[in-house]
């Protein structure tokens, strides 16, 4: 049965994996935001993707222009130095939205245990800053929005969940 | 060794070249963008298929029925996102040879690859 510590645990989970496994990059998980809130967020690349089938739902992942670069670079093998997002849109699209999709993907793996199972659509991927994310109070919807630090970056990882009549 | 690697994002087809590589798997590599792509470029020189499920055009299922369907036996190993237990036997029934969940590292690359290639 889906509740929220489960969801927070498995997104947890699924994105230490992540920056561990393919990033070599060490994560510090912050407390879970939970209440109704609209949360301005300091980040410049997002990556969403959605869930749909017998729960829908999605996920987001909110990061620093540093700590994105950082992750690029850290996925092609390159310097740093040699990544920017104005001169390799394509590249930032492609790496960001597929760190989405890895981490959707382990989280979906993990949930589909417990009798959780949807599909995921296919990644967005957002540059620009200063917008707000809403958690509801939607008694349906499980929410939370998950802050993790990365040496000196923080980002943010969102969940919703709520099952459908399907 | 001559690898065909398959995926729809470019970045990972250059992180699993990247992981045969500290795999020590000294390697000609081909790449391909979907499944279609693929059965194009797949040809009697290549000796693994590195291959992603979800792709446009062709996904990585259909990739090995037409492959297998064939009568071509080159090993195939998936490395996908698509981690559930039902999927990698559905993979695994289809033909595929091997499953790395991703993300992966290149120590589980050479492991599977090892296992793979001795079969």
């Amino acid at each position: 049965m889906l509740d929220r510590a489960l969801m927070i645990d498995t997104v947890k989970k699924t994105t230490n994996n992540l920056f561990i496994k393919m990033l070599s990059m060490e994560l510090i998980a912050g407390e879970p935001i939970t209440e109704k809130n609209a949360l301005p967020l300091t980040a410049h690349v997002t990556a969403v993707i959605g869930f749909a089938g017998y729960y829908r739902g999605g996920m987001g992942i909110y990061l620093p222009r540093a700590l994105a670069l950082k992750m690029v670079a850290a996925m092609l093998g390159v310097p740093v130095d040699q990544v920017t997002i104005d001169k390799m849109p394509a590249d930032v699209k492609d790496a960001i939205g597929e760190i989405v999709n890895i981490i959707a993907g382990g989280a979906k793996a993990e949930l589909s245990k417990q009798g959780i199972t949807f599909d995921l659509s296919l990644p967005t991927v957002i540059v620009g800053e200063k917008f707000q994310v809403y958690v509801d109070n939607n008694p349906e919807r499980v929410q939370a929005v998950i802050p993790f630090t990365a040496g000196e970056d923080q980002l943010f990882v969102e969940c919703n969940i709520e099952k459908t009549n399907k | 060794m001559k690898a065909l690697i398959v995926d729809d994002s470019k970045v990972m087809r250059t992180m699993i070249q990247k992981g045969l590589r500290q795999a020590e798997y000294v390697c000609e590599v081909v790449e391909a963008g979907d499944g279609i792509e693929a059965l194009a470029k797949l040809d009697a020189s290549i000796d693994v298929v590195l291959l992603d499920w979800k792709m446009p055009n062709m996904d990585g299922i259909e990739f090995i029925q037409k492959t297998r369907k064939s009568g071509n036996n080159v090993p195939i190993m998936m490395i996908t996102t698509e981690g559930a237990e039902d999927r990698v036997a559905e993979a695994m029934k289809e033909g595929a040879n091997g499953y790395i969940i991703k993300p992966f590292t290149a120590e589980k690359i050479k492991e599977k690859l090892k296992d793979i290639l001795k079969g």
